[in-house]
């Protein structure tokens, strides 16, 4: 039974978030036209960061962490396209951000990922589909990689506290990677999810929770030394906690339907672990869904490269370009059964997805709309 | 065929087939990837064991086996340079047949060497057998090229894994480590280089067969791959060649539909590549990649070859 004190408390958390969403920052965006991988790449991308003020002010004299998206089993392919050309960012993209940030004065540049069900190098998970990691690893001067689906090469793992509290968890337990670092970078492939309706740079950090602690197969107590399986159990359905060692849901009776939980968890991971640059590899991708496993699903080309310093705003500019509106509700597409993640980080204060308030640089979104749906 | 008279009839063969669990679905190991019963691995220890006599799998089919398993079961063991003891069935026959033939023809394969990076050195017998044959098992399931060999004898390839709970007489490898070579070895934590090359010790134990197969390909690191699959979970191969020629046999132990989409990536950049079943021959188009080729392929039923040739 709903009470007089649950209308009220509600109606108080309904205002502060909506204080919160009209005070959010707002950053400008950049798109660039980009059909290829090819040669074009780079005078695109430094383009695209001339777009929103130039990488030195962000990465100059910096650790710099970047987040990539190698969703899925590296042996998986949607039809015999490489992973790169489907649902993971394309190592092209990569290895240019690296490029030009070593460029721009970064003082190092660790990739970082989560691999599935997997304590290897991620060196050694690139190769199995085919990637040659030493194009990256040469791609600056001081380049790492680590696998941040477990402790890593840290003793202990660090508590990232979502400000003011969080959606579902009221803080979460990372890898060293993501607070070792001065700058955090998300890379992410512009595709549709069939949880969240869409995936960007947010969504991308969902891959940042290891599954040692947030995994099917994550210790009871304390985290497993290996992670095993997906984030099924814990995050998507709830039908488990995560290792007790780390804070638990704030409200263990909220519902446990994979709509409401996963963009509630991907708006706090970006309130915990801000994300300072968002890039989104539209280049080549996919339609219908985030991984080869999704049925239905086809192989695209948007032709687009987007990149700003507040991830709602690109997300937000992104998910326009795919023909979707920002401000759309639960039920109306592309969240036909999920809640609006950009609505939930905004909550959060992260930033606008107000398209009127967002500055787009380069191409516009009317010119270079690619209606994902109709591919 | 071979008689059964004088062969070896190894005892562990399994009817052919994928893994499955109580509720129909098939069984996956620790990284998601099904698991599948094959013989590969015995026939391929049995022949190295002794090569002067040929090994014969007497398996046979649980009731429920799928008409296509039986041509799983020949090509299982043949692929190999085994052979079936057939079960008749009048169903089955016509399609056993073809597969039989087509072995028959191509016997000239069972000479071939295998392609490989890693030697597994190990006796194979006694003590040695469990671990060793799973070892063999579980990296031919990574699609891992191994080449065989006894205590002592030489290693032709660049690394090698000892694969037997005796201690390593370190002195008889010392020369082929230091010209290069890499040894490594389990249960012991003594990395360290030799020369030009290195012993590298694995902290897993032989208990954890699946620890110990996975910490032996990490080892020898994916850069040394010869031989890369995808959407091929339902998959083993085998990769032989002959001087300019070569075949790699995609066996696939999901009898219930084709295999779509499956691509191969090969780290010897052959010139030609021809898909050959039991009943054509199809050109393929191999594109460079990654140093190698990489080859998208039709649909595939439960077993292919791909025949390679020039460089």
């Amino acid at each position: 039974m709903i009470t007089r004190r649950d209308v009220l408390a509600g109606a108080a958390v309904a205002s502060i978030f909506q204080q919160r969403a009209a005070a959010a920052p707002i950053a400008p965006v950049a798109i660039q036209r980009c059909r290829t991988y090819g040669a074009g790449l780079e005078p695109t991308m430094r383009r695209l960061f001339d777009g929103i003020g130039g990488l030195g002010r962000i990465v100059n004299n910096k650790t710099v962490a970047i987040k990539v998206n190698l969703t899925g089993r590296p042996s998986e392919r949607l039809g015999h396209a490489p992973a790169e050309l489907a649902h993971w960012t394309h190592p092209r993209v990569i290895g240019m951000t690296i490029h030009l940030m070593n460029e721009a004065g970064a003082r190092r540049v660790r990739i970082l990922e989560s691999p599935w069900s997997t304590t290897d190098p991620l060196e050694e998970y690139m190769m199995e589909a085919n990637w040659d990691p030493s194009q990256l690893l040469n791609a600056a001067k001081k380049v790492e990689f680590e696998n941040t689906n477990y402790l890593g090469n840290a003793k202990q793992y660090t508590r990232f506290k979502v400000p003011n509290g969080g959606h579902l968890f009221p803080a979460y337990d990372l890898n060293h990677s993501y607070a070792d670092c001065d700058v955090f970078v998300s890379i992410a492939k512009m595709k549709e999810h069939a949880t969240t309706g869409v995936t960007l740079s947010m969504k991308n950090c969902f891959g940042i929770t290891p599954c040692t602690i947030y995994g099917d197969g994550a210790g009871e107590k304390e985290p497993s030394l290996k992670p095993t399986g997906g984030r099924g159990s814990v995050i998507h359905s709830g039908s488990r906690k995560p290792s007790l060692s780390a804070p638990q849901e704030i409200n263990p009776d909220s519902p446990r339907r994979d709509g409401y939980r996963v963009p509630r968890v991907v708006a706090d991971l970006a309130a915990a672990r801000p994300i300072d640059l968002a890039i989104i590899d539209g280049v080549e991708s996919m339609a219908g869904g985030e991984g080869p496993w999704i049925r239905g699903t086809r192989r695209c080309s948007p032709g687009v490269i987007i990149a700003g310093t507040n991830p709602v705003c690109t997300d937000a500019v992104a998910t326009a370009v795919l023909g979707f509106d920002p401000m759309a509700e639960r039920g109306t597409a592309p969240f036909e059964r999920c809640d609006n993640t950009l609505a939930l980080a905004e909550q959060h204060g992260v930033g606008s997805r107000d398209l009127s308030k967002i500055e787009v640089a380069g191409a516009q979104i009317a010119d270079i709309r690619y209606e994902i749906r109709k591919a | 065929m071979p008689a059964l008279t004088g062969a070896q009839i190894p005892k562990r063969a399994q009817w052919p087939s994928l893994g499955m669990t109580g509720n129909g679905r098939a069984d996956a190991g620790p990284t998601g990837a099904p698991w599948v019963n094959a013989n590969g691995w015995l026939v391929r220890i049995a022949r190295f064991l002794d090569p002067t006599k040929p090994v014969v799998l007497d398996t046979v089919p649980s009731p429920s086996a799928r008409p296509a398993s039986h041509v799983l079961a020949v090509a299982d063991a043949m692929a190999y340079g085994g052979a079936w003891a057939v079960q008749f069935a009048a169903e089955t026959w016509p399609a056993v047949q073809k597969a039989l033939a087509f072995f028959e023809r191509n016997a000239a394969w069972r000479a071939w060497e295998p392609v490989a990076e890693l030697t597994l050195i190990s006796t194979f017998t006694g003590a040695d057998e469990s671990i060793a044959g799973e070892c063999l098992n579980l990296l031919t399931r990574r699609q891992v090229g191994v080449r065989l060999a006894s205590p002592g004898s030489p290693v032709e390839t660049r690394a090698a894994a000892w694969v037997s709970n005796t201690p390593v007489p370190y002195e008889k490898y010392m020369s082929w480590i230091r010209g290069g070579g890499t040894l490594i070895v389990h249960g012991e934590d003594n990395s360290r280089t030799e020369g030009n090359g290195r012993i590298i010790g694995r902290p897993e134990s032989w208990s954890n067969a699946y620890a110990a197969a996975s910490g032996i390909h990490l080892a020898l690191t994916r850069r040394t791959d010869v031989l890369r699959l995808w959407n091929a979970g339902s998959f083993n191969s085998y990769y032989q060649q002959a001087a300019n020629r070569g075949v790699v046999h995609l066996i696939n132990y999901s009898t219930n539909r084709g295999a779509d989409n499956v691509s191969i990536w090969l780290a010897r950049p052959w010139k030609q590549a021809t898909l050959t079943t039991f009943e054509n021959r199809t050109p393929l188009m191999p594109r460079a990649s990654n140093g190698g080729i990489e080859i998208p392929l039709p649909q595939l039923g439960v077993y292919a070859a791909i025949e390679l040739e020039g460089e």
